[in-house]
C-alpha cells in the first residue's frame, strides 16, 4: 500500500494537496523566500486558523463532560434487594403452573389423644382448584395421597389423617395453578388453635415463645422435597445460654418423612424458649404445637415457623384485659445484643414506645398488658423494630374463669400488603371446632398517611366494611360485620397489616392470625 | 580396443563464462576416463566460446543457443542432441572436476545401482572446504545442505550414502532416467532444478547418491551473487508464469524483480506440489502453509519484506499455475514406483528452515538473526541454497533498502518489545490450559466441529435445525490447518486478535505518510486496557472486533476517497476525473463493488463470530459522515456508509443459511447482537471513556490515552486535523453507544459495550498516532510555544497510560481465572452412566460459556449436554424452540408460579440447574473473579423447589439435582406405546421421575446424530427435538411408530426386543446450505483474489495488457477493483 505521504509523489491536483491546503501563504506568494521567511510572515501563517478546530474541540469537550454529568446524575440503579420472606405464607398467583401447601396439622405427641388436625383449604380463583394430597405419618405410616378440590372463591376443609393411625400426620397440598391458601386448625383437651399452612419449604425456621415450664412442646419437621435434609435444632432461653440438644442435631429426613420431637426432654424448665430450626442441606417446613398451661386453665398453640429473623414485626391486633396478660418474646439469634422499640398504634393517640434490649443469644419477654400508659381493654397494634434481626411471638393468657381455651401464642407478621385474605377456623357454616367464628378483623395502618380500607367477601364480593384508617392506626370489625366464617378479602390503598382474632376464647388473641397477602 | 565403459556425455553449460572457463574444461580433458564426450551448450553473448572450447578441448562439440532459457530447458536440449549415452555429467561452467571424477562417479553408478551420483564439491580457491556432499529436504522442500558453511574436509563426509539431493554444479545421471523424467522442468529457469530433478528421481525409483571419492571444485558464480541473473532469464520467468497465466492462472507481478530467494522458494513448493501423492498433499500442504504465513508475519515484522514477498510471491505463482502443476502430476505420479513413506525416511524432520532459523534466533538472539539476513541481503554473501532465502535482490535499490534497515529496525525493536509485553503477560496462559470461562468455550474435536457446521441439527436447547453460524467452520479450518490441534486453535483465534488489530491500527494510519505516526497508533492500541479486559472477561467477541476494527475504519476511509486515504499511482487516469492525464495524478477511485466484496468478506469472517459486527460497520460509517458537519464533505463520506450498507449486505449473503435461520425467529432475532444484561453493573462512563470496562485499567492513570488523544485536535492541520476529528467524532459515538447499552436504555438491542468499545479504541488510537504526525509535520511550521508543552504532555500522558496495562502484564494472564466451572462440574461426566442428560445453566449471560437466552431481568439461560459445554453450544440458534419452555419454568419459578422446576424441566432431560454468580469460582487468595449477580430471587426461588436437590453450593456456583428427570433416551418396557408420562407434576411425587419406570437406553456421545443400542419391548422416550426430524428405526429397518410427547419430545412404540437406532435426518436443505455457504465464501474469496489482480493491473495500467484468457479488461473494471485489497488483502 503506498498512500500520499509514504511516496511523496506530488499531486497534480490543487484542491487535495495537502501541503498547499496547509499552507496557502506558499500559493499566493507570502514571503517572497521560502528560505528566508520573516518572522512576522511565520507568525501569521502558523496562527491562521484551522477551519473547524474550534468546533472539533468544543464538541467532543459537550459530549465528555455532558455525558459525564448525566453519568453522574443519573446513577445506575442497584442490584435488587432479596425479596421478603413472606413468613412462608402466601398465596400463589393464579396464573401459577403448580403451587403446594404444607400443613404439619396433624396432632403432636404432646397434644393427647382426641386431638386432631384439620385444614381449610381456600380458593380465591375463579375456577375449581384440583389438587392432589399427600400425607405422611409420623409413624412410619404408608403415604397417603388423595385427590382434593377446592370450589371457586370458596373453601373446603380436608381431614389429612383419614385413613391413618393417631399420631402426629403432615400434608402437601398440591394443586395444578394457584390461588389456594391452607389453614390448619387442631383441636384437642387442652384448647383449639389455628395456623397457616406453609406455602414454601426453607432451610430455616423459627418459632419463639414456647415454654417448656407451663406447657408441652412438640417440634413437627416435615421434608416434602425430593432431597434427604439433614436438621439442627438449637434453643435460646432467657438465661443466654444456648441449648444444642445432640439429639436434636443432625436429624435427618428423607424425602416425604416426617419427624415430631418432644422439646421437653431436652429442653426442661424453659419459662421461654425460643427454636432455631436450621437445616445443613435440604429445605423442611416446622411447626410447633404447645400445650400451654396457665392459671387460669390451658390452652392449644399450633404456630407455624418463621423462616428467619426480621427487624421489623407486626401484631394488628393487641387487647390486653384487665386480670390476662400479652407478653411478646423477643429472641435474638445473634450474639451481639439487639434494641428493639416496641410501639403501639393506635388511631386517636399516641403511646410512648418502649425500648428493650436482648442480649446476643437470649430471649426476653415483654409483658405489654403490665407496660405502663399502654392501654387495657381496647385494642392497639404493635411494631417491634428491632436494630438488628430478631423473632417475635406473642402469648396471650386468660383471666381466670374465662371461657377455654385461656391460653394461646401467636407468631408476627413481617409482612405489609395492600390485599390480603383472612380466612376463620373453618368453612361457613361447618366450623371445624364446633360453636367458632371470626370474631374481630383488625386492619393496621403502619404508614405515616391514612388508608383507605375494605373488606368484603371473597365469594360474591359482597361488601363487609369499609374504612379510612389513620396514619399508625388501625381500625377493628366486629363479629357482626364478619358473619361468620366466610372468607374475606381486605384491601387497602396503601400497605397494612391484618390480623383476624377467632372465638370464642377465654380472651382476644389466644387464637388468633395473620390473613394470607394476596398479588395484586 | 573395445572398451566396456559406458559412454558419458558431460554437458556443459555455459554463459559468458569468466576466466576460469579454461580450467573447467582443462579438467573434463584430463579426466581418465576413456568414453567421456563433451557437449558445450553456449547460452552466452559473447561470440568467442567456441574458440575457447577448441583452444582447450578441441574434440569437444559446441552448440550455441540464442538466448538464455534458463539452465534445465538447455540441458533438456541435450535429448534431442545425444544418443546412446548411458550417462549425462551435466555441469556448470564453473566446476573444476578431479581428475578422476568422471570415473569414480561412474563406478559409484554402478556399484549402487544409482540414478543418480553427485560428487563432493568444494571450494574453488580452497579445495579444504567443503562447499556440498549432498543436500537433504524437509517435508516442504526447504534444501538443507549436509556441511556446515565452511567446513573443513577431513574426510567426515567420506562416504557413499543415499541423499535426497545431487547439488547442481556437476551431476551424473543416468540418461534413461533423465528421459523418463522428461529431463529439468524447463520452468525453472535457476534455483532448484536440482530438487525438482531429484524428488522426481525418486519417485520413479532412483537412487540419490553421493560419491565422496570424486571430488569436483565449484565456483558457485551465481549462487553466491557475482554474477547476476541476467534480464533474459528473468524474462524467461515472466514467459513461464505468462504461460501458465494464459492458461487462467496468475501472472509474475513485475512491479519488483524476481529475486533468487523468491526462485527458490518457488520452485521448492512447485516440486512439493508435484512430487507428494494426493493423499500425502493434503496432509502436507497445510502445514508448509502455515509454516509460510508464521513466516510471513515474522519476516514483517523484521522488516525482511524481501523475505516476505517471496514467500508470498511464491505461493501465488504456484497457485496461479495449478493447471501446470496438474499436467506435471499427471505425467510423474503413473509412474511412481516409490511411495512417500518410503521418500520421507531420507528427508530431514520437522521444517528444516524453522529449526535453522531457531539456531539463528539462539545464537544471535531475534535482532541478530534478522540483521544477519539483512545484511545478507545487501552483501549478496549467499553461499548455498539455503542462503539463497537471505534475501539476494537482483536489482537492489541499495538506497531504498538502507533507509528501510534503519527505520525497520528501530520499528522491530519496538515491535519487539510489545510483542515481548503482550508475551509476557499473557504467558500463564499461552503455556497452559486456556479456561473456560465466558466465551472461551473449549473446542470440540476439528471434525466435530466442521460436522456441526454443515448438519441440520445442533444440540443447542433441546436441539434445534437452525443453520450455524460459519464460525464453526472457520475454527474448523484453522484447526485443521493445525493437525486437529484444537486447543492451539482456540488460543490462536484468541490471541491472534492482539497482533491482528495492532497491525490494523499501524495500516490504518499508514497513508498519513508517518511511519512514527503508525508506530505509535499500533502501539496505543496495543496498550489500551480493551483487549486485555476481554481477556480477562472471557468475551472473545469484544477481542475480534477489536481485531477487525482499524481494518473496518481503513477501508471505510479510503471509500470516502478523502485524502490522504487516496492511492497515487503516477499514471494517468482518464476517467478519474482529477488531474486526468497528467503523470501523478491522483486516482480516487473506489469502486463500490469491489470494496463492498472486499469489507463484505471481512464483515462475514466478524459477524460470524460477532453478529454485532454488522451492526459496528454501519455505525462506522454512520459516524464519519457525521463528522462531516464539521467539514461539509457529505457526498464524500456518505460513500463510506454506502459501502458499508453494501458490504454488509455481501456479508449477509455469504452468511445466507445462516441468516435465515436467525429471521425466522421473528422479532426475537434481535437477540442474536447480544443479550440483555442487568444495569446494575454497567460501566461508568469514565470507565468507557478509558476502556476500563473490566479488571484492568481501573486506575486514573487510563485517562492518559483519552488526553493524548486530545493533542491534534489541538496541534494538528490540515488533513491530519480533519481526520482526528473524523475519528473523534467515531470515538464518541461508540462510547456513547457502549455506555447507554450498557444500563440497558437500547432495548432489545444488547450489544456488548466491549464489543463497541473496538472502534472507540481504534480511533482513540488513530488519534494518538495524529498527534505525532501532527508533531512530526505541523509543529515545526509553529514556534516554540504551548503547542511543544502540549505534544510533550501527550507523550507522557500516552507513557503514564500505558502503565496500568503493564502492571496487569506483570502476573501473566491479565487476570484470567486459573479455574473455572468447567472443573466445578466436571464430575458431572461420571454420571452420563445413568444416561444422558442436560444441564440448565442459569446466569447473567456473560458468564455461561454458552449462547443463551433471555429469562428476564439480566437472566439468562442455555443448555450442555452430560456436562459443561463445548463451542458447539456457543453460538446458538437466535430462537430457543421447544427449550423456551425452560425459560418459561424458570421464571415460572422465579415468580412462584411452580415449586415443581424439576419436573417442567424434566421432560427435556434436564438432571442438573446450574446458577452462576460469578464468571468463575472464586478462591481465597488465588482468584477473584468478576461476579455477574443473578436475580436476587432465582436462588432462594430455586431453594423452594421440590424437586431439586442442592448438590453443590460454592463461591460463584450452584448445583441442583433434579430428581424428576428422565434420561434423554429412555425406555419403559411393557406394552408397546403404552407409557405415558405423568400428566402434570401432581402425579407423581417430587421425587419420582416424570416418567415411571424409565431406564436409559441408547448411549452416545453429546451432540450426536445417531444413537444405537438394544431395546426391549415397550415404549422409548426422546427429548430431542424437533421430534419430526428424528427417526427411530428398529433392526429390520422398519421405522417405529412416533407420537408427541410433552408437546415437543418423541415417544416411539417398540414392539419387539431389537436392536433400534435412534437418528437425525438431515434432509437435503443442511447439506445444501453447507454447500451454499462453501460456495458462497469460496467465490468471495476468488472474487477478492481476482480483483487483487485487477488491481495490479490497473497500477501498471500504461501498459495495459490481455492476461485473462485473451480478454481486456475495460478501464472500468480495473478501476472499480480499487479498495479492497487496499483495505483487507493490502
Amino acid at each position: 500500500m503506498s498512500g500520499p505521504g509514504t511516496n511523496g509523489t506530488p499531486t497534480g491536483d490543487p484542491t487535495l494537496n495537502p501541503r498547499q491546503a496547509e499552507a496557502p501563504g506558499a500559493t499566493t506568494g507570502e514571503g517572497s523566500s521560502p528560505l528566508v521567511e520573516s518572522r512576522l510572515a511565520r507568525r501569521r501563517r502558523t496562527l491562521r486558523p484551522v477551519r473547524g478546530r474550534t468546533a472539533a474541540i468544543v464538541t467532543a469537550v459537550a459530549v465528555v463532560v455532558g455525558v459525564g454529568v448525566v453519568s453522574s446524575a443519573v446513577s445506575v440503579p442497584p442490584p435488587a434487594p432479596p425479596a421478603p420472606s413472606q413468613d412462608g405464607v402466601q398465596v400463589a398467583p393464579v396464573s401459577a403452573r403448580t403451587s403446594s401447601l404444607f400443613c404439619a396439622s396433624g396432632a403432636g405427641l404432646a397434644a393427647g389423644a382426641g386431638a386432631t388436625g384439620m385444614v381449610v383449604l381456600t380458593n380465591t380463583s375463579r375456577a375449581t382448584a384440583r389438587g392432589v394430597m399427600t400425607t405422611v405419618a409420623g409413624s412410619g405410616a404408608p403415604m397417603v395421597r388423595r385427590g382434593v378440590a377446592v370450589p371457586p372463591l370458596g373453601t373446603a376443609d380436608v381431614n389429612p389423617a383419614l385413613g391413618l393411625p393417631a399420631g402426629a400426620t403432615a400434608s402437601t397440598f398440591t394443586f395444578e395453578g394457584g390461588a389456594v391458601s391452607g389453614t390448619m386448625v387442631v383441636s384437642g383437651p387442652a384448647g383449639w388453635s389455628t395456623a397457616p399452612c406453609a406455602s414454601s419449604v426453607s432451610s430455616q425456621w423459627d418459632f419463639v415463645g414456647g415454654s417448656t415450664t407451663t406447657g408441652l412442646l412438640d417440634l413437627s419437621l416435615y421434608n416434602p422435597t425430593a432431597a434427604q435434609s439433614v436438621v439442627d435444632v438449637s434453643f435460646l432461653t432467657p438465661d443466654g445460654s444456648v441449648l444444642v440438644p445432640q439429639a436434636y442435631q443432625g436429624i435427618t429426613l428423607a424425602p416425604g418423612q416426617l419427624a415430631v420431637a418432644g422439646l421437653g426432654s431436652y429442653v426442661q424448665n424453659v419459662p421461654v424458649v425460643a427454636t432455631l430450626v436450621q437445616t445443613s442441606s435440604g429445605a423442611i417446613v416446622a411447626t410447633e404445637l404447645d400445650q400451654m398451661s396457665v392459671p387460669s386453665g390451658s390452652g392449644l398453640a399450633l404456630v407455624a415457623g418463621t423462616p428467619g429473623p426480621a427487624t421489623t414485626w407486626r401484631f394488628a391486633q393487641t387487647t390486653a384485659v384487665r386480670g390476662g396478660t400479652v407478653t411478646l418474646s423477643l429472641a435474638n439469634p445473634s450474639p451481639s445484643a439487639v434494641t428493639a422499640v416496641i410501639a403501639v398504634g393506635l388511631s386517636a393517640a399516641t403511646v410512648t414506645p418502649k425500648q428493650v434490649t436482648v442480649p446476643g443469644h437470649t430471649v426476653v419477654a415483654f409483658v405489654a398488658s403490665a407496660a405502663a400508659g399502654w392501654p387495657l381493654g381496647s385494642p392497639y397494634s404493635v411494631t417491634v423494630k428491632a436494630s438488628a434481626p430478631v423473632i417475635v411471638g406473642r402469648s396471650v393468657s386468660a383471666p381466670p374463669a374465662s371461657a377455654a381455651p385461656q391460653a394461646g401464642l401467636t407468631g408476627g407478621t413481617t409482612t405489609t400488603a395492600t390485599s390480603w385474605l383472612v380466612v376463620g377456623p373453618g368453612i361457613p357454616g361447618n366450623p371445624i371446632v364446633p360453636g367458632t367464628s371470626m370474631q374481630t378483623l383488625a386492619v393496621a395502618n403502619p404508614g405515616s398517611s391514612s388508608v383507605k380500607v375494605t373488606v368484603t367477601q371473597l365469594a360474591g364480593g359482597r361488601p363487609v366494611g369499609m374504612a379510612i384508617v389513620a396514619a399508625n392506626g388501625l381500625v377493628v370489625f366486629g363479629a357482626a360485620a364478619l358473619v361468620g366464617l366466610h372468607p374475606l378479602v381486605v384491601t387497602a390503598s396503601e400497605p397494612v397489616s391484618v390480623e383476624v382474632d377467632d372465638g370464642p376464647t377465654g380472651a382476644p388473641g389466644v387464637v388468633a392470625a395473620s390473613g394470607f397477602p394476596l398479588r395484586t | 580396443m573395445e572398451t566396456l565403459a559406458p559412454p558419458v556425455v558431460a554437458v556443459v553449460v555455459a554463459h559468458d563464462p569468466g576466466p576460469w572457463f579454461a580450467e573447467t574444461l582443462a579438467s573434463i580433458a584430463s579426466q581418465d576416463y576413456a568414453e567421456l564426450s563433451v557437449l558445450v551448450l553456449d547460452t552466452g553473448n559473447s561470440d568467442d566460446l567456441a574458440v575457447r572450447v577448441a583452444e582447450v578441448l578441441p574434440s569437444a562439440y559446441v552448440r550455441r543457443f540464442e538466448g538464455n532459457w534458463g539452465f534445465g530447458a538447455t540441458v533438456n536440449e541435450v535429448r534431442t542432441m545425444v544418443d546412446g549415452a548411458a550417462y549425462y555429467l551435466i555441469c556448470h561452467d564453473d566446476v573444476a572436476l578431479a581428475v578422476d571424477a568422471v570415473h569414480l562417479l561412474v563406478e559409484e553408478a554402478f556399484r549402487s545401482n544409482a540414478g543418480v551420483v553427485s560428487p563432493k564439491v568444494v571450494s574453488w580457491s580452497d579445495p579444504e572446504l567443503l562447499v556440498h556432499v549432498g543436500m537433504s529436504v524437509d517435508k516442504g522442500g526447504s534444501v538443507v545442505d549436509r556441511v556446515q558453511p565452511n567446513e573443513i574436509d577431513h574426510g567426515q563426509h567420506d562416504a557413499v550414502r543415499d541423499v535426497f539431493v545431487a547439488p547442481g554444479g556437476c551431476t551424473l545421471i543416468r540418461a534413461d532416467l533423465f528421459d523418463e523424467l522428461d529431463g529439468y522442468d524447463p520452468a525453472i529457469v535457476a534455483m532448484g532444478e536440482d530438487l525438482d530433478l531429484c524428488w522426481r528421481a525418486q519417485v520413479v525409483g532412483a537412487r540419490i547418491i553421493v560419491a565422496p571419492d570424486a571430488r569436483v571444485r565449484h565456483l558457485e558464480v551465481l549462487a553466491s551473487g557475482e554474477r547476476p541473473l541476467e534480464a533474459s532469464l528473468l524474462a524467461a520467468a515472466d514467459t513461464a508464469a505468462d504461460t501458465a497465466a494464459d492458461a487462467g492462472a496468475t501472472p509474475t507481478s513485475p512491479e519488483r524483480p524476481v529475486t533468487l530467494q523468491e526462485l527458490q522458494r518457488r520452485h521448492e513448493l512447485l516440486a512439493a506440489f508435484t512430487c507428494y501423492s494426493r493423499s500425502h498433499l493434503v496432509r502436507v500442504v497445510p502445514q508448509i502453509f502455515l509454516l509460510a504465513m508464521g513466516e510471513v508475519v515474522v519476516a514483517e515484522l523484521a522488516g525482511n519484506r524481501t523475505r516476505a514477498r517471496a514467500v508470498v510471491r511464491a505461493w501465488r505463482w504456484n497457485l496461479g499455475r495449478m493447471a501446470t502443476i496438474r499436467a506435471r502430476r499427471s505425467a510423474l505420479q503413473p509412474k511412481r514406483r516409490t511411495s512417500d513413506k518410503e521418500i520421507r525416511l531420507l528427508q530431514v524432520r520437522g521444517s528444516a528452515r524453522l529449526s535453522a532459523y531457531f539456531r539463528r534466533v539462539f545464537q544471535f538472539g531475534f535482532h541478530g538473526a534478522h540483521a544477519d539476513e539483512l545484511a545478507a541481503a545487501a552483501a549478496s554473501d549467499a553461499e548455498t541454497y539455503g542462503t539463497a532465502d537471505e534475501g539476494l535482490e537482483l536489482e537492489p535499490n541499495v538506497e531504498q533498502t538502507e533507509a528501510g534497515r534503519v527505520a525497520g529496525r528501530v520499528r522491530l525493536a519496538f515491535w519487539l518489545v510489545a510483542a515481548l509485553l503482550v508475551i509476557i503477560g499473557s504467558r500463564g496462559v499461552l503455556t497452559g490450559r486456556l479456561p473456560s470461562l465466558g466465551q472461551f468455550t473449549p473446542f470440540p474435536t476439528w471434525s466435530s466441529t466442521f460436522s456441526q457446521f454443515f448438519t441440520g441439527w445442533h444440540p443447542s436447547g433441546v436441539g434445534t435445525t437452525a443453520p450455524a453460524t460459519p464460525a464453526l467452520a472457520i475454527s474448523g479450518v484453522v484447526g485443521t490447518v493445525l493437525l486437529g490441534a484444537m486447543g492451539l486453535t482456540q488460543k490462536i483465534l484468541i490471541f491472534g486478535c492482539l497482533p491482528l488489530g495492532a497491525w490494523g491500527a499501524v495500516r490504518l494510519l499508514r497513508p498519513f505518510g508517518s511511519q512514527r505516526a503508525a508506530l505509535v497508533c499500533g502501539l496505543a492500541y496495543l496498550a489500551v486496557p480493551l483487549p486485555y479486559n476481554a481477556l480477562a472477561l472471557g468475551r472473545w467477541g469484544a477481542l475480534v472486533v477489536y481485531a477487525g476494527a482499524p481494518w473496518v475504519l481503513a477501508t471505510l476511509a479510503r471509500s470516502t476517497g478523502l485524502e490522504p486515504f487516496v492511492r497515487r499511482t503516477g499514471v494517468p487516469t482518464a476517467s478519474a476525473g482529477v488531474g486526468s492525464a497528467e503523470p501523478g495524478a491522483w486516482a480516487t477511485h473506489h469502486g463500490l463493488l469491489g470494496g463492498a466484496l472486499a469489507l463484505g468478506v471481512l464483515e462475514a469472517v466478524l459477524i460470524s463470530f460477532v453478529p454485532a459486527a454488522a451492526v459496528v460497520v454501519v455505525l462506522v460509517a454512520l459516524s464519519i459522515v457525521l463528522s462531516s458537519l464539521l467539514f461539509g464533505d457529505i457526498p464524500r463520506t456518505a460513500r463510506s456508509l454506502r459501502l458499508a450498507l453494501a458490504s454488509t449486505g455481501v456479508a449477509l449473503v455469504i452468511s445466507l443459511p445462516w441468516l435465515i435461520g436467525v429471521l425466522s425467529s421473528g422479532r426475537g432475532m434481535v437477540a442474536v447482537f447480544g443479550l440483555q444484561t442487568p444495569a446494575s453493573g454497567a460501566a461508568s462512563w469514565g470507565m468507557v471513556l478509558r476502556f476500563a470496562a473490566g479488571p484492568i485499567g481501573a486506575s486514573p492513570l487510563t485517562w492518559g490515552f483519552v488526553v493524548a488523544a486530545a493533542a491534534p485536535l489541538v496541534l494538528a492541520r490540515g488533513v491530519r486535523f480533519q481526520w482526528a476529528a473524523r475519528f473523534w467524532a467515531i470515538a464518541l459515538v461508540f462510547w456513547f453507544v457502549a455506555w447507554i447499552s450498557g444500563r440497558g436504555w437500547t432495548g432489545g438491542l444488547a450489544i456488548d459495550p466491549l464489543v463497541l468499545l473496538g472502534p472507540a479504541a481504534a480511533t482513540t488510537s488513530a488519534s494518538i498516532g495524529l498527534g505525532v504526525a501532527a508533531f512530526e509535520r505541523d509543529l515545526p511550521k509553529a514556534e516554540f510555544g504551548w503547542r511543544q508543552l502540549v505534544t510533550a504532555v501527550g507523550v507522557l500522558a500516552v507513557a503514564v497510560a500505558s502503565v496500568p496495562t503493564l502492571v496487569s502484564a506483570l502476573p501473566g494472564r491479565w487476570d484470567l481465572p486459573t479455574n473455572d466451572f468447567s472443573q466445578s462440574v466436571s464430575w458431572m461426566h461420571a454420571k452420563v452412566a445413568s444416561g444422558a442428560f442436560r444441564v440448565l445453566w442459569l446466569g447473567d449471560p456473560r458468564s455461561l460459556n454458552q449462547g443463551g437466552w433471555n429469562v428476564g431481568g439480566g437472566l439468562a439461560y442455555a443448555t450442555s449436554e452430560n456436562g459443561p459445554p463445548d463451542a458447539r453450544w456457543m453460538w446458538n440458534g437466535t430462537a430457543p424452540g421447544p427449550a423456551g419452555q425452560l425459560g418459561s419454568a424458570v421464571n415460572l419459578a422465579m415468580n412462584d408460579g411452580t415449586d415443581r422446576l424439576g419436573g417442567l424441566v424434566a421432560p427435556a432431560a434436564v438432571r442438573y440447574v446450574v446458577v452462576l454468580t460469578s464468571i468463575a469460582p472464586e478462591i481465597a487468595g488465588e482468584q477473584s473473579p468478576t461476579a455477574y449477580p443473578v436475580p436476587s430471587g432465582l436462588l432462594p426461588a430455586l431453594g423452594r423447589q421440590l424437586d431439586l436437590q442442592p448438590v453443590l453450593s460454592g463461591t460463584g456456583i450452584t448445583v441442583f439435582a433434579n430428581a424428576a428427570w428422565v434420561p434423554q433416551r429412555a425406555e419403559v418396557t411393557g406394552r408397546p406405546g403404552s407409557a405415558r408420562p405423568a400428566e402434570s407434576p401432581l402425579a407423581t411425587a417430587p421425587w419420582m421421575p416424570v416418567v415411571p419406570g424409565a431406564k436409559p437406553v441408547l448411549p452416545g456421545a453429546a451432540a450426536s446424530r445417531s444413537f444405537q443400542g438394544p431395546l426391549t419391548t415397550g415404549t422409548l422416550f426422546s427429548s430431542a427435538a424437533p421430534s419430526g426430524a428424528w427417526q427411530l428405526v428398529t433392526s429390520s429397518g422398519t421405522p417405529a411408530p412416533r407420537t408427541a410427547s410433552f408437546g415437543w419430545a418423541s415417544r416411539y412404540a417398540v414392539p419387539a426386543a431389537t436392536t433400534g437406532t435412534l437418528r437425525f435426518n438431515d434432509g437435503f436443505l443442511p447439506l445444501l446450505a453447507g454447500v451454499f455457504s462453501l460456495v458462497a465464501w469460496g467465490v468471495a474469496l476468488a472474487a477478492l483474489i481476482d480483483r487483487r489482480r485487477l488491481r495490479r493491473e490497473w497500477e501498471r495500467v500504461g501498459r495495459p495488457r490481455s492476461w485473462s484468457k485473451g480478454r481486456l479488461r475495460p478501464q472500468e473494471e480495473l478501476e472499480d477493483a480499487w479498495s479492497m485489497d487496499e483495505g483487507v488483502l493490502g
